[in-house]
């Protein structure tokens, strides 16, 4: 009897459990619901058939009491018999009635939930996509409306010219994000080439018109500024203005010649033009994802709002960062939407025209036998004077740091080391930054040699930082994110 | 760089033209190899033409310097250029080197 219960009442139980399907929970209910029904039905027999046989048990043989007991306890056990044929044959027609409506259910949950972290890996590789190491002098942000979308920016910094860019394609989504992808990639590839900025355009525009099939467009904002001259050139391919925030005066926005956007006709001539910028000019640029952000009201933030924004930039341009140009940007569009969704994609660059403390830079890998060649860079750079007795002096201390890196930094001098010049031109401050991942080693803690010993007693080594020492004005060490930094500096 | 010795009744006379730095340093020991043998050198060297030395040209003076001194001999720097003549004051190499 125990193994019977068990039968009936464990095994459907465990048919079910682990098992949190629809079509499992809507086939235990209904299989619940005729089983109550059925037991319900039983028990009433049951009741029935008791009151029958107890009404006759004063008639009965002692014979027929037993036989009547053993037709009860069959009724019990076929009842049970029952209950289970029941929960078989209710489980067999639902799964066959309810098959096609369940497994659709099943199919397009998956599917959206696919869809979803295929989209959250877009997004992933898209914003992976986007330079994020900013120099110094910039900063941008990208926030598309959806999962991906259709705005980019790109910059890079090579030989003192700054390279920047901004571009919005046309729709938003998946469609726009293959198509800024194919822009991105095509731009970042032909702004290395070094050509006039009008050029690169037409370049850019062949290439995306070529592979552009379903008529879509791109406008481009593409821009070069050499960040010590503060000459700017520069195109606007169908792209919103770009605002110029000036050190003094009102801002405004930059003009432009105009030319088509990217990807509709190839071998169009795009015009190029440019700019010298003052000390201290900031440009920011944009996509329309800030000047039609939408309230409720469907008001738009435009260009207005964006003009106040700016007025309210300049008065601490001199102070502020471009970082946090670019989120007070995206704090105010957002403030003035309020709690109206994000309709387009937001990107945002802010950049600063400050010749002061640029530094010029360049890592050198490996660095065996390079010291020379490292030598020549710093004493190339266009912040070294040109007196003679100051570049000699600059000359010694560099050759004295570098040979010190190249020689004990790393074993076999297999490794990197970055260096770079930057020039105060108010303080007239000469500054040299060396930087390597080498052996954590601060040359400053070791002891001078004793300069009024006899040549005897003199050690043959410990003059080269010495001599750094005494020929700069001053000299720095730190160890930084893994890295020696060392800094002469040398007033010119 | 290049190095030129001579020898004069008794006397070696050097001249030292162009730069020492951490490319020819090596190059230099081995030029004034002749310096470091005999008895009582006698040895003038003449730095008109010497326009910059590194912490690794000076230590090839001190080695030679010492050298000189461990045989009995004497030595003398000339016509210095004053930026290299720095370079070996503000080491302390003039005190124990003879710069004329």
């Amino acid at each position: 009897m125990l193994t019977f219960c068990i039968f009936v009442f464990y095994y459907p139980y465990s048919l079910f459990m682990g098992k949190n399907s629809f079509a499992n929970k809507l086939s235990w209910s209904i299989i619940g619901i005729v089983s109550v029904i059925y037991l319900a039905a039983l028990v009433i027999i049951a009741v029935i058939f008791y009151q029958l046989m107890t009404d006759e048990a004063t008639h009965l043989s002692q014979e027929s009491l037993a036989h009547a007991s053993r037709m009860y306890f069959n009724l019990v056990v076929v009842g049970l018999l029952g209950l289970v044929v029941i929960f078989f044959v209710c489980r067999h027609v639902i799964k066959t009635k309810t098959r096609p409506v369940t497994e659709e259910l099943e199919t397009t949950s998956i599917a959206n939930e696919r869809m979803e972290s295929e989209l959250n890996v877009a997004r992933a590789i898209q914003m992976g996509m986007l330079n994020t190491k900013f120099p110094e002098q910039l900063y941008a942000m990208l926030c598309p409306a959806k999962e991906v979308g259709g705005d980019f920016y790109d910059f890079s910094l090579k030989d003192g010219k700054l390279y920047f860019a901004i571009g919005d394609v046309s729709g938003k989504g998946v469609p726009a994000s293959l198509m800024m992808a194919l822009t991105s990639v095509i731009m970042r590839f032909v702004a290395g080439l070094g050509l006039p900025i009008n050029t690169m355009l037409e370049r850019i525009n062949n290439s995306v018109s070529e592979a552009n099939s379903h008529g879509m467009f791109v406008t481009l904002f593409v821009a070069r500024l050499d960040i010590r001259s503060g000459h700017l050139e520069y195109c606007n391919a169908g792209h919103n203005p770009i605002v110029v925030i000036p050190p003094e005066g009102d801002p405004h926005f930059l003009k432009a010649k105009p030319n088509i956007a990217i990807g509709l006709l190839g071998d169009f001539h795009y015009e190029g033009e440019s700019l010298e910028l003052k000390p201290g000019t900031r440009l920011v640029a944009y996509t329309d994802g800030v000047t039609e952000a939408e309230q409720a009201s469907l008001n738009q933030f435009g260009d207005d709002r964006l003009m106040s924004w700016a007025q309210a930039i300049a008065q601490e341009n001199a102070t502020i960062h471009d970082k946090e140009v670019v989120e007070s940007l995206y704090q105010t569009v957002k403030h003035f939407a309020g709690d109206n969704p994000q309709n387009d994609d937001i990107a945002i660059m802010s950049l600063k025209f400050d010749p002061n403390n640029i530094m010029t830079k360049r890592r050198f890998n490996p660095i065996k036998d390079k010291s020379i060649e490292i030598i020549e860079f710093l004493m190339a750079s266009p912040d070294m004077p040109a007196d003679e007795e100051l570049r000699f002096k600059l000359r010694l201390s560099i050759e004295e740091a570098v040979e010190n890196v190249v020689r004990y930094a790393y074993d076999g001098g297999i490794g990197w080391l970055e260096v770079g010049t930057s020039l105060d031109h108010d303080a007239l401050v000469l500054t040299v930054e060396l930087r390597d991942a080498g052996v954590p080693f601060n040359p400053l803690e070791q002891p001078d040699p004793d300069t009024t010993s006899s040549a005897e007693e003199r050690q043959v080594g410990g003059l080269g930082i010495y001599l750094c020492k005494k020929l700069m004005d001053s000299i720095d060490y730190r160890y930084e994110d893994g890295n020696n930094v060392l800094t002469m500096k040398k007033l010119i | 760089m290049e190095t030129i010795i001579n020898n004069e009744s008794g006397k070696t006379l050097v001249v030292l033209k162009g730069r020492i730095d951490t490319t020819n340093a090596d190059q230099f020991q081995q030029d004034i190899a002749p310096l470091m043998e005999g008895e009582h050198p006698d040895i003038e060297i003449d730095c008109s033409e010497m326009t910059y030395t590194s912490s690794q040209g000076l230590r090839i003076f001190l080695l030679l310097q010492k050298s000189v001194n461990a045989r009995g001999g004497k030595m003398v720097l000339r016509k210095m250029n004053p930026q290299v003549k720095e370079v070996f004051d503000i080491t302390g190499f003039s005190n124990i080197i003879t710069i004329l």
